[in-house]
């Protein structure tokens, strides 16, 4: 039987739909579609651009029972257009009083391997669905993210299978209206593979994109000073 | 001595601007240089998170906006004010946006430190790091989240000294000033 209920996906990466948060984003949207929920996705980078994107943006959020922010960590929190969203929404549910309480879900995943790295963003976005009058119906944090490059998990698989278990658990849990199970959580924080493979990894492909641009012999530069 | 004070406040906003208008007479008594920008009036970008400034223009940012003008005038300061009204225990969308595109100060390469993963400094000496927000009703859950914020950023940026304030919108002017007095204390520069 179809539920029918509606899960809008906020993806707050400036990459857009070629991003990690839209890939993990995607296979949960994927879950829920199969548990019966209708799923829509929204840009916020491109929505805040404008008054109307982010008009748009807000009404779709009106309609929605479950709203799932996903987003890359920067400098410790949420981005900043993710931040402008989460105050709008504030605004908007403080003036309209009518809109009916809604669940809200965040995935969240940082470019450093500890998915802990996630932890004040995900308590930042707890505390809007408090302050707010949400219902907060969980969070996962995925450490070293940058390695799925943004592919749909179904083709990293081998990298990726944790977080396609906790996705699936995370799905089930969503649509029969419950929380994110801890199970799923903490699956997802699992690392994606040892850290001194990720760091090595890493440090490979900068100096490689540096090399490619030009700038190797200049990526320790210090262009204002000291 | 050189302070940088970032201020996050939205237009018309005289809580912030009356602690502004401390933190800067605090520094100034103190005979430190004081530079401040009013992020609301700025042209700061969202990050594009491109990484151009760590593999392309290492150290500078490849959109061009104000925030390069925020960044040429935190790398050689002494300490860096982050002024901010707590936003559901976090920095506000105009704070956050700046802070985001600091990204150029630090290097590609990582490291681990007691623990905890980093990224390493391109800089050798990086300013001191006092975060200020303000809250408009009380709420031990921002206060503790706020600060964890402040502590993550300092110790990304390898900020030798660092300090979370936050402060009541209720607060009297006196208070405000005695509160920003003890914080300047704690990043060492008052005594």
């Amino acid at each position: 039987m179809r539920n029918e209920k509606l899960a809008v996906f906020l993806i707050a990466s400036p990459r857009g739909l070629s991003g990690t948060s839209a890939s993990l984003a995607g296979y949960l949207a994927a879950r829920l579609a199969r548990e019966g929920m209708n799923c829509e996705a929204i840009l916020v980078h491109r929505c805040v651009e404008t008054d109307k994107g982010l008009d748009t943006l807000l009404k779709s959020v009106d309609r929605a029972d479950l709203v799932v922010l996903a987003f890359p960590v920067y400098a410790g929190g949420l981005p900043g257009p993710a931040v402008r969203v989460l105050e709008s929404m504030a605004r908007r549910r403080a003036a309209v009083r009518a809109i009916m309480p809604k669940r809200f879900c965040a995935i969240a995943n940082c470019g450093l391997p500890d998915a802990a790295e996630c932890d004040t963003a995900l308590a930042v976005c707890r505390i809007f669905t408090r302050q707010c009058g949400m219902i907060w119906a969980g969070g996962l944090a995925l450490g070293g993210g940058e390695v799925l490059a943004g592919k749909p998990l179904t083709r990293s698989r081998l990298l990726a299978r944790n977080a396609m278990r906790a996705l699936a658990i995370a799905a089930k849990a969503l649509a029969a209206g419950s929380p994110v199970p801890f199970k799923a959580a903490s699956l997802m924080a699992r690392p994606l593979m040892p850290w001194p493979l990720y760091l090595w990894l890493a440090h490979v492909r900068f100096f490689r994109e540096a090399r490619r641009s030009g700038a190797g012999a200049r990526i320790f530069d210090r262009p204002y000073g000291r | 001595m050189r302070a940088v004070v970032l201020d996050g406040a939205e237009e018309g906003d005289p809580v912030l601007r009356r602690v502004r208008g401390i933190v800067e007479a605090e520094l100034r008594g103190l005979k430190w240089e004081v530079s401040a920008f009013s992020l609301h009036g700025m042209d700061v970008a969202p990050c594009r998170g491109c990484f151009s400034c760590w593999t392309a223009t290492p150290g500078r940012c490849a959109v061009s906006d104000d925030a390069e003008i925020v960044l040429k005038a935190v790398v050689p300061s002494d300490l860096a004010v982050f002024l901010t009204p707590v936003t559901f225990g976090g920095y506000n969308a105009l704070l956050k946006n700046a802070v985001d595109r600091m990204l150029p100060l630090l290097s590609p390469f990582f490291l681990r430190r007691d623990g905890v993963f980093l990224q390493r400094s391109r800089y050798a000496r990086n300013p001191r790091l006092l975060g200020i927000g303000v809250l408009s009703a009380p709420d031990m859950e921002s206060v503790r989240v706020f600060t964890t914020q402040v502590h993550q950023n300092a110790e990304k940026l390898d900020s030798p000294a660092r300090a979370a304030l936050v402060l009541s919108s209720r607060h009297g002017s006196d208070l405000l000033a005695e509160n920003v007095r003890n914080a300047l204390t704690r990043v060492e520069i008052a005594r």
